[in-house]
């Protein structure tokens, strides 16, 4: 198989959009480049930004390895995502609304009425509801890799509460600090207007018609794994970071406490899963919610960020129509591809992916963060007649996708430079009448030679990602 | 047929509590059977925060109430009008029927659940009567006993023991209708008995969907089809979402709940 290497074209000749930055780090005083990596490290400590890895043993927290060598893309090739994440999440929303309204789109047989049946994802409570805005994601990350230059395929969908946002912003601000002379030297985009841009989607989607409306996060609480996240986002919106037991319902409202007494919240950025939201509507156990909340949602007093049940539209089974959901509600093709994807609750798909297997990457329907998945041509024989056991049991909770031929950019070794695979994750936010894709995003880069996996909790690293001003 | 109805509720804590929310489901739920002349809910101990429809067409209350509350009392009342349907009834809801096919926690079948159901799978009479047939049979071999489970208890355990309370008989009736593929729901509310003005409890009975007629209204723990006294609070996927009373007390105990139901024709 051979791969797209980003930096370099086959013939070893640099790719223009690193030719500035290439020039930089070949000049003599870059020589030392791989000792700063201890510095950069401790710009993270410094700043908390860890991660739990959970596994069955213990929790620990880490730090994500961040790999100093940019990842950069020209205007052009960003255009060509841009355009592709805009349109994909404008027709998630749309999906979302139909599915909780009229559900044209199964009537129309275009969906299968059973992907929505039998997924827990799918909430009876938000059935003829309309939230606030009329926005059901208001914060989209969408997965890509690049197979060959101008190829880009989703991988996955996030919608529910997708994350690692700032580890796209704390990325660029350590290199800001280490290299500023490099930002004069090339024209790359800003991500650092994210959280104000964050801010502003959210407060338009208050269900006041002020402009003053408060805004709040929601966090599990600090032993969660993205609660560095957590607390980093509300930091830099300068709004709160509230858990379960701050926040209560007054005058048919919900608010937190505050110094100075209750302070009604208009929009909640909600980092708690759906089950646990709510113990009045959904899990009865759950600590981590505000009972009552659904309540006063569906009375139309605040705004959820994301709305409960968005999960139905980032299923990795519905991922597989998301081609036919973009035509369905704009007319329009899919300007972004989809990753060929073997449904194994259909017989036809199963035996497909039994008999074949050792080529493909078999996940959970459900699943995310590398956990619980198969990449055929890495696994022994063992494994694979492991995971087929598996498979049979269960069929309708896998998915099985070609493995993918994902583009490299080089990582920053003793030895030099070698590369490594990596993918992407572009940031949208949705307000009323248009989406903002933030020019950048989360570069995931598979740390181990070879390795196809790019998750963090699998031993992935990050990369800062430059959108260029030029074309 | 008009009815004056009158439901008063009180609880009382033991521990104090330091906070308590409930989300109550006290008003009659309109549709072509029954319509509201008039209706109230008094609250005293607690204040109402929020009313609104929920998505099964429920009128939803949501009520909360203070540090060191040591009484709730809700009383909910007022006049209706119970048309006659024959026990069937329709409504306006964008909830897909087969929704109401998806097995629910409290309505799971279970083997047992499953075998009695064995019997009806090759029918091939009109759908009614299969509705009519599987009630009936239920109906001779449920025992209706006080007492003998908890609101906890799911379909198929209440199945088991052979014996239960209207919820019982109502979950393992829905669950046994969705195994033969029809939609089914939970009722709560209230059944009219005429020897008397004060009622016992709060009822439960279900609604099972036949196609080109509608929801029709199935008693099992009384075996027969509903009728104009019966009055409906709510209706839910199963007694989970239509519970005319759903609360959380934090950090207290509940040490009595006392129910008093009056209706007058």
């Amino acid at each position: 198989m051979s791969f797209y290497n980003e930096m370099f074209g086959d013939d070893g000749n640099a790719r223009l959009c690193y030719f500035k930055y290439l020039e930089w780090l070949n000049a003599p005083e870059q020589k030392n480049l791989i000792k700063r990596r201890e510095e950069a490290e401790n710009v993270f400590r410094r700043t908390g930004i860890t991660f739990n890895v959970y596994s069955e043993k213990e929790e620990t927290e880490k730090l994500i390895p961040f790999d100093l060598i940019p990842r950069i893309l020209t205007g052009d090739e960003w255009k060509i995502i841009q355009r592709g994440v805009e349109q994909r999440v404008k027709a998630i929303n749309s999906f979302l609304w139909d599915i909780y309204h009229h559900q044209e789109i199964i009537k129309a047989g275009i969906i299968p009425r059973n992907l929505i049946e039998q997924n827990e994802a799918f909430l009876p409570e938000m059935i003829g509801f309309t939230p606030p805005s009329g926005i059901y994601t208001h914060i989209a990350g969408i997965d890509l890799v690049r197979t060959s230059e101008k190829e880009f395929f989703v991988l996955e969908d996030n919608v529910r509460t997708p994350s690692g946002v700032s580890y796209m912003i704390e990325n660029r601000e350590t290199m800001y600090n280490m290299f500023p002379e490099l930002f004069s030297k090339i024209k790359v985009r800003s991500v650092t207007e994210y959280p104000a841009k964050l801010l502003k989607a959210l407060k338009a989607s208050s269900p006041q018609l002020v402009n003053d409306s408060t805004v709040a996060v929601l966090t599990p609480g600090m032993y969660n794994s993205a609660y560095f996240e957590h607390s980093f986002l509300a930091d830099q919106m300068g709004v709160e970071l509230v858990e379960s037991q701050d926040l209560q319902i007054i005058d048919g409202r919900v608010a937190m406490r505050t110094t100075q007494g209750f302070k009604i919240i208009d929009v909640l950025y909600r980092r708690v899963d759906d089950m646990f939201l709510d113990p009045l509507s959904f899990n009865e156990n759950s600590a981590l919610g505000v009972p009552g909340i659904m309540d006063v949602y569906k009375s139309g007093s605040i705004t959820i960020a994301n709305a409960p049940g968005t999960g139905i539209a980032d299923d990795k089974a519905i991922y597989s129509y998301i081609p036919e959901i973009i035509s369905f509600y704009t007319g329009q093709k899919a300007l972004l591809k989809n990753v060929e994807t073997w449904l194994c609750g259909n017989k036809e798909h199963l035996q497909y992916v039994l008999e074949n297997m050792s080529s493909l990457v078999v996940k959970e329907v459900h699943g995310s963060g590398g956990y619980g998945m198969l990449i055929g041509p890495a696994a022994s024989k063992q494994e694979l007649s492991a995971f087929k056991r598996k498979l049979v049991r269960n069929p309708a909770n896998y998915i099985a996708q070609p493995t993918l031929s994902l583009s490299t950019v080089p990582v920053l070794k003793k030895s030099g430079l070698a590369p490594r695979h990596v993918d992407l994750r572009p940031f949208a936010l949705v307000s009323r009448d248009n989406v903002f894709v933030t020019a950048g995003g989360l570069t995931r880069v598979a740390l181990k030679k070879g390795s196809l996996v790019v998750n963090s909790s699998q031993g992935g690293g990050t990369k800062d990602t430059w959108i260029l001003e030029t074309n | 047929m008009k009815m004056s109805l009158q439901n008063i509720v009180e609880f009382q804590f033991t521990a104090n509590p330091t906070y308590g929310i409930q989300r109550l489901r006290m008003t009659p739920k309109e549709s072509e059977r029954q319509k509201i002349l008039s209706w109230e809910i008094i609250l005293k101990g607690a204040k109402k925060e929020i009313e609104y429809v929920d998505h099964h067409g429920n009128v939803c209350v949501l009520l909360t109430f203070e540090k060191d509350t040591k009484s709730v009392s809700v009383l909910a009342q007022g006049d209706i009008e119970i048309n006659k349907t024959n026990g069937v009834t329709n409504e306006e809801s964008l909830i897909p029927k087969w929704l109401f096919k998806r097995h629910t926690e409290l309505a799971k079948p279970g083997a047992a659940i499953k075998k009695f159901c064995r019997d009806f799978t090759g029918f091939t009479g009109p759908d009614l009567d299969l509705v009519y047939k599987v009630a009936n049979k239920l109906q001779q071999t449920l025992k209706y006993e006080i007492g003998s489970t908890k609101v906890e208890t799911a379909a198929e355990e209440a199945f088991l023991l052979k014996k239960g309370v209207c919820q019982d008989f109502a979950h393992i009736y829905i669950s046994c209708m969705r195994l033969l593929n029809f939609p089914a729901r939970y009722v709560s509310g209230y059944l009219k008995l005429n020897d008397r003005k004060e009622q016992e409890a709060t009822h439960a009975w279900c609604e099972v969907y036949v196609n080109n007629l509608g929801w029709v209204g199935i008693d099992v723990s009384n075996n027969i089809i509903v009728d104009e006294n019966y009055v409906v609070l709510a209706t839910g996927f199963d007694y989970k979402d239509a519970k005319p009373i759903h609360g959380l007390q934090f950090e207290s105990e509940n040490s009595g709940i006392k129910t008093a139901i009056s209706i007058q024709q």
